[in-house]
Formats: structure tokens, sequence, C-alpha cells
């Protein structure tokens, strides 16, 4: 996301759940000299404004209530306000899948650099999500590409090669990916399969 | 940022400095305010080693701001220096920094100038609760509570530099610097810059500190031929870049700073004479003071340190940067009535200082200094001219929070006075600076 850009937190606006102490308060200052507009909550008795971009947690005195309204909404990145290192609270913070923690007392120092590594880790990780739900899909539909894979192998008396290579052509000129296009082969679509070898005969980049 | 020197010649000058400022101190000490309250301050600049003529400038600038209030009715308060030099060690400076704040129980000190220099002092200054008062151009993104920095923010000298040079210049830009973080950061923001008014970055070459094996960097420039030169090379380094620019120039019309310059956000007219003409002449830097603005405080300045100094010394932006430190802090302990850190700090940000190079105040948001960016060109004998200068002091802004990079280059250059007003729609830009020439 921001790779090549200095990072710039102008107009973002956080939510820091932590008690008033001097640590909030330090952090607070520090979010809006960056110009984040803040607001802290403690107790969390109310669901934080619907337009919140990061939230920073308390590790010593969290539970897991205070983040059932996270489910309801887009995911955003979580920052950890860590004090105790007792494994415990630790556990629970991991649980919570912080993109990056700020360590007690609060310092000038950190706050800037945890927004970045926050929103980093926060998009490199929903990039691997989507990617790993891609890969899993696709493994999933593998049964289902071999077989249409066998069909017409059979039906045109095609080596595996060639059976592979027209079913990613008909994707292609179809604008529909391999597995869709395995599907309704799988599902007997005769028209489709009599297109599929007119295409063979026509070369592949054609479709009648 | 930080700075290389080597020269044997100047090492030796500046050690005699030191002499001379042993006796200077001792002026202070026993000087005609023997009957005011003596306040330490600690001063912690290196005057030996590396970047010895810098820490040097900033030790005058400390001095002379003192002298100054020493020898006002204004005070009635001394203020006595307690002078560490750190000779350029990064591991003495902790270790000084200590022996000043927990050892002699001093609140306030005046110094460092490398960034790496003030990483190592900040832990000790803000668990004794002290302050440091910061007086150096350089590449911010950083806010301490406990550290006052009176020197130049980015938003003050490369933004304003890069603006007028993309739209002066053909945008395509030859980078090179000393390989740290100085060079690093400037290039990151000056890329941004570049690429969003799309031009490109022909090369980003870093030296190691101190290496003047430039010839390849002149060859590459000569076959590239970029718009213009973005330098961000240190001492001897940077020098030499000057010298064999000039060089090829006598055979390479294309090397004329009036087709494509040296730019520079650190050059000072100290480093000018360390050049030497002509081969300084003609190049472009961005800074916040130059000796030649031409303000009656700052004609009362130059005067005062030549009277000081030398009459053949040139006064910097280092020199007053730390001139405007001591004299805020002065200023600050006399409104506070206290040297408590905290407290001044908060009688700091009532206060207004007419500067050498103009009005200065400290910001309470980053504890920066608002500061006038300027642009000058140099000529001869140590001197730049200055040709463009914002209207009004710039709010410093450390974290470049409100830098967008297509705002500043969407017009690609420098507005000149009332453009705002009849050439655009948009809200008059305080970045844009004012040409004077």
């Amino acid at each position: 996301m921001m790779a090549f850009r200095i990072p710039n937190f102008r107009g973002y606006h956080a939510v820091v759940i932590h008690r008033e102490d001097n640590n909030r308060n330090l952090l607070v200052q520090r979010l809006r000299q960056l110009s984040l507009h803040v607001v802290s909550l403690w107790p969390l008795s109310e669901e934080p404004p619907l337009q919140t971009d990061v939230v920073f947690f308390d590790a010593d005195e969290g539970w897991d209530e205070q983040f059932s309204w996270l489910t309801r909404r887009a995911p955003i990145p979580l920052i950890a306000i860590i004090g105790s290192e007792a494994p415990g609270r630790l556990e629970w913070t991991i649980a919570q899948g912080p993109s990056a923690y700020l360590v007690k007392p609060i310092q000038t120092t950190g706050v800037f650099t945890s927004l970045v590594m926050g929103f980093n880790n926060f998009h490199r990780l929903s990039e691997l999500e989507a990617a790993k739900e891609k890969a899993n899909s696709r493994l999933k539909s593998r049964p289902s590409v071999f077989k249409a894979l066998l069909t017409l192998m059979d039906h045109f008396g095609l080596e595996e090669a060639e059976a592979f290579s027209l079913l990613r052509s008909a994707s292609m000129v179809r604008r529909k990916s391999i597995e869709t296009m395995s599907a309704s082969i799988n599902s007997g679509d005769g028209r489709l399969l009599a297109e599929l070898g007119a295409m063979l005969v026509l070369g592949h980049k054609k479709m009648l | 940022m930080g700075c290389g020197m080597g020269n044997g010649a100047l090492v030796d000058l500046m050690r005699s400095q030191g002499l001379f400022f042993l006796r200077k101190e001792l002026h202070l000490i026993t000087g005609n305010a023997t009957s005011k309250a003596k306040i330490q301050i600690g001063v912690l600049f290196s005057v030996t080693g590396p970047y010895s003529t810098v820490g040097s400038e900033m030790l005058n600038g400390t001095l002379l701001a003192m002298q100054e209030v020493n020898d006002s009715s204004e005070y009635d308060f001394q203020l006595v220096p307690s002078i560490e030099n750190p000779g350029g060690d990064l591991t003495q400076y902790r270790a000084f920094c200590e022996n000043l704040v927990k050892g002699k129980r001093i609140p306030h000190v005046v110094g460092c100038y490398t960034s790496i220099s003030r990483k190592e002092v900040i832990p000790i200054i803000e668990k004794h609760d002290a302050l440091l008062w910061y007086p150096s151009h350089y590449e911010g993104f950083e806010s301490s509570s406990n550290v006052i920095y009176s020197g130049a923010s980015p938003n003050q000298h490369i933004v304003p530099l890069a603006a007028y040079a993309l739209g002066q210049y053909r945008p395509e830009v030859y980078c090179v610097g000393s390989n740290y973080i100085w060079a690093w950061e400037n290039n990151r923001i000056l890329r941004e810059m570049v690429t969003t008014c799309g031009g490109r970055i022909i090369a980003e070459k870093y030296l190691p500190i101190g290496s003047v094996d430039v010839e390849d960097v002149i060859a590459e420039i000569a076959n590239t031929k970029p718009g213009f030169i973005f330098n961000t090379l240190i001492g001897e380094s940077s020098y030499a870049l000057y010298r064999a620019y000039y060089r090829e120039g006598a055979h390479n019309p294309r090397f004329d700073p009036s087709i494509m310059p040296i730019t520079s956000c650190s050059l000072s007219e100290p480093e000018l004479l360390s050049i030497g003409d002509p081969a300084a002449g003609g190049h472009i830097t961005s800074s916040v003071y130059f000796q030649s603005v031409p303000n009656p405080e700052n004609a009362k300045f130059v005067a005062r340190y030549k009277a000081q100094f030398g009459r053949d010394r040139v006064t910097s932006a280092d020199a007053e940067a730390s001139y405007i430190a001591t004299l805020l802090l002065a200023m600050a302990i006399r409104r506070a009535g206290t040297t408590d850190s905290q407290q001044v700090k908060k009688a700091l940000y009532q206060c207004k200082l007419q500067a050498p190079q103009g009005v200065v105040w400290i910001d309470p948001d980053n504890n920066h200094c608002y500061l006038t960016p300027r642009l000058g060109r140099s000529i001869d004998n140590g001197r730049f001219s200055i040709f463009a200068v914002a209207s009004a002091p710039a709010k410093p802004d450390p974290y470049l929070v409100w830098f967008d990079a297509l705002e500043i280059t969407a017009d690609g250059r420098v507005r000149t006075e009332g453009e705002d007003e009849v050439g655009s729609l948009r809200e008059p830009r305080r970045r844009h600076l004012r040409l004077v020439k």
C-alpha cells in the first residue's frame, strides 16, 4: 500500500480503547499531532463510531466482548498497547490478531512506527488471505477439472496436454475460469461440447 | 544532519579556535555581569573530529547568544556554558550528556549536530526530564517532548527546493549523497515529488562518508545529462563534487550552473569558502538563513560574529540556529522565572524572537520552529544571493503530515508574488516561495 510513499495518516479515524491515564493521554496527543481524529473509549459501553480506520487497545485490561462489534464491520488494523508480559495476557492479545503493538510506557517515539507497521502488516495479511482463498478454491475444484479433461480426451480423442490446451483456450475466449468451464463440461452440456469441437477444427483462437 | 571534514589545515584552525573558545568561556564567566545570578547551561558540540567545522559554528552561535544575554540589562541572570566536546565520537555523547544532566544536574543542554548523536542522548535527556535544544536542520520524523528543534524541518528545506527546481529545470534528476540517513530520507522525499510530476530519477548514487572519489559521478552526469543535480553529500565529499563539476565545465558546456545546477539543502557559507572560488559559485541552496538576509537583526548578528570570531569568518544556518536556540532558552527561563524544564517549555511557547532570519517561534504541536524558507544562489567570497523567500514563517511539519507531492508540483513551478490571486483558484499556499530577484 505505501511501499514507495511517505506514510501519511492525516484524516484517519482512530479509536483508543484504554482507560484514562498518562499512557492514553500521550498516545492521543501523538495521534493528533499526526492529524488523526481520535476517540477514546473506556469502558467500551457503546459501539465505536462507524468510521474507524484503526483501533488501539489495552492488552492489560482488555476482554473479548470489547471486540464483538468488529465482526460486524469490515476488518481494520488493531494495535495492541502492551504493559504486562504475562503469558496469559500475551496469549489473549495474540488472539485478537493485532497488526502491531506499542509497549508501555508510551513514548514519543514508536506511535508513528506502530501505525506504519500496523497498516503495512494488515494489508499484507489481507492480500495473503485473499491469495490463500483463491488457491484453496482452485484446489477444491481440481477433481472437477480432471473430470472435464477426461471428457475432452475421450470425446475428441486428445492427449492430456491437448485437452488442457483446449480447455484453457475455451476459458479465455469465454472469459471464464478453467474451474467454471470444467463445471459446464461436466454438467453434460452437449452444445458446449459441439462448440469445443468446432474450436478444435478451426484452431483454438476462433469461436463459432 | 551530519557532516564530514578531514582537511588538515582546517583541523589545525579548529584546534587553535578551541583555545580561543576557552578564553571566551572564561570571559563569559568572569565578564561584565558578575553581579547577576549564574545559570549553568550544558553545551555539547563536537569541535574536533570529522564534522568539527559545523560543530564549531554551532558552538560560536551558542556562545555569542550567551554573551548577548549576559551583557544585557534585560536579563537578571547570566548563562554559564558547561562545554563538553565529544570530538565526533558517538560513544562519548551519552556519557558527556549524562555528566551534564545527571552529574551536574543541568536541566538544559544545547547541542548535537548529527541525527545519530541526537538519538544517542535523547534517552538520557528524557530519563532526567531535561531539555535538549537541538539546533540543526535534519530529516524530520521525530518529535520528542524533551527536545526543542530550532533547525529546519524537511517541509522547510527539501520541499521548497524541489518545488522550485522541478519547475525551473527539466525534471530528470541525478541524486548523489553520502551513504546515511540524511541523504536517504531527502532522496526519498525528492523521488516522490519527481515521480508525481512525471519526471524521473536518473540515478541515486551514494558515496561512503568522507569519500572524495567523485570522478565516476561526474562522468555519469556527463553521460546521462540530467536537468539538475541533487546533492546530499556532506563535508569533503560535497566540496570535491563542486570542484570536479567546475573542472568538467572547462571542456563540457553542459556543466554550467545556469543550465544544470547542483542543488543542496545543506551547503553553507563556510563551506563555500572550503570549496573555493570560482568552483563554489552559481549553485542553488535551500536554507532558512543566509548571511545575506537583509534584516537589521542579521546585520547586528553578522557584525558581532565577525568581531568575536574573526573578520574573515562568515555566518551560517547552523550558527544562526544555535544562536536562536540559546536566545529562546534565555527568554523562556526569564519568562518562567525558573530553570525547571517543564515550566521553561511552557514559557517557551509564549516567546517570539526577532532572529537574524526574521521572527521565529516554537510550535507547541511538535516543539519544532517556525522558520522562513529561502533559496540562494552561491556567488563569491562565501556568499549567497537570495532569490526566493517564503512570504511568512512556515509552520514546521516534521512528519510531513501536510505534505502532498501532487499539490506542490501540480503547476510544476514556484509562484511569483501576486500570482496566487490572479493565476489560481486554489488557496494561496505558503510553501511556494516568492521570487525576490
